[in-house]
């Protein structure tokens, strides 16, 4: 039986498509929509069905994207976040449970590279290349909201420490401080996050060794 | 020499030389399933192929789509002269390994 006319939800084909090569675009999200409706939305029902339409997403993006998208997802939450609630405060416990999921989510890349075929290396590779991308593209967005919102956000408290840092630097106004600041962050972050990309790639690389570890081999006896 | 083929590009490259005109994504990823007979995810196959033609043991054509995926173009593999070099050196060498054992080998212990 095949589920003619169904289809993985819009949103999940529209990301695919968004994270994908331009010449991948038509031709995988193709091969994949065949399979789910000739094999998988009749087999496994919807739900299942739209588990593993996810799970070849997370398969087929490559780091570089899959960076892209977090950086991009998270600088963007912070410029709304930061639109509706300008003098929210950033608790440590709001920051630290944020890094945490970050490099939990850096283990993904490391993960699927291992599945795909690749080495240790090549985990460790693709969770440096998401956390430095990532990063990056956070802070780059970071700097966009230092400038739109510096009125507002010049008054939270934990800008404090850059206020009076300010008034020692010999910077003229502010806002040339504050993009000094949040430059040499812009430099710094993507580094010290594609460290901690490469060690959380390297854990998911081991966890997919150890989910496809083969049984132990027989001894060989040699004629 | 090239790069040493991984089992599992071996298995896409062969499905591929298998396949002849009608070697697509899905059909290869159909093929590989049959002959490793175990589930095997269509994101590792079409990650696989994209690596074996930037190595240029591939190359690829687009061809018509289906009413099935709503037109959707697809894309055919043909092995390249090296991509055939490639799976002749992997056989050399796994036949090479396994030299002087007689198969099935006997478990001890």
């Amino acid at each position: 039986m095949t589920a003619t006319g169904a289809r993985p939800p819009r949103w999940a084909e529209w990301m695919l498509r968004a994270l994908l090569k331009p010449r991948d675009r038509e031709t995988v999200t193709g091969d994949l929509l065949e399979e789910y409706r000739e094999v998988i939305l009749p087999a496994r029902g919807r739900a299942r069905a739209l588990r593993w339409y996810l799970a070849q997403m997370l398969l087929l993006v490559g780091s570089v994207a899959f960076g892209v998208a977090i950086g991009a997802g998270l600088g963007v939450w912070i410029l709304v976040d930061t639109a509706v609630a300008p003098l929210a405060e950033d608790t440590p416990l709001a920051v630290g449970s944020m890094f945490a999921g970050l490099l939990v989510l850096f283990a993904v890349p490391g993960f699927t590279a291992r599945r795909r075929g690749g080495r240790a290396r090549d985990s460790m590779q693709a969770g440096a290349i998401a956390g430095a991308l990532a990063m990056a593209l956070f802070c780059l967005l970071g700097i966009v909201r230092v400038n739109v919102f510096l009125d507002v956000i010049r008054d939270r408290s934990d800008w404090e420490g850059l206020i009076a840092d300010f008034a020692g630097s010999g910077f003229g106004s502010l806002r040339a401080y504050a993009n000094y600041v949040y430059m040499k962050d812009l430099i710094l972050m993507p580094m010290i996050w594609a460290s901690a990309g490469a060690a959380s790639g390297a854990l998911g690389g081991l966890l997919a060794a150890i989910e496809r570890r083969p049984d132990p081999p027989h001894r060989m006896v040699a004629r | 020499m090239a790069d040493a083929l991984g089992s599992f590009e071996q298995a896409v490259l062969l499905a591929v030389l298998r396949l002849r005109g009608d070697a697509y994504g899905r059909g290869i990823l159909k093929e590989v399933q049959a002959r490793l007979e175990r589930d095997v995810a269509a994101g590792a196959v079409h990650a696989t192929l994209d690596r074996l033609e930037r190595k240029e043991l591939l190359s690829s054509r687009l061809g018509s789509g289906t009413p099935g995926r709503d037109g959707r173009a697809r894309r055919y593999y043909t092995l390249s002269v090296a991509g055939v070099r490639a799976l002749n050196e992997a056989r050399e060498a796994m036949t090479s390994l396994w030299r002087g054992f007689s198969w099935p080998i006997k478990a001890r212990g």
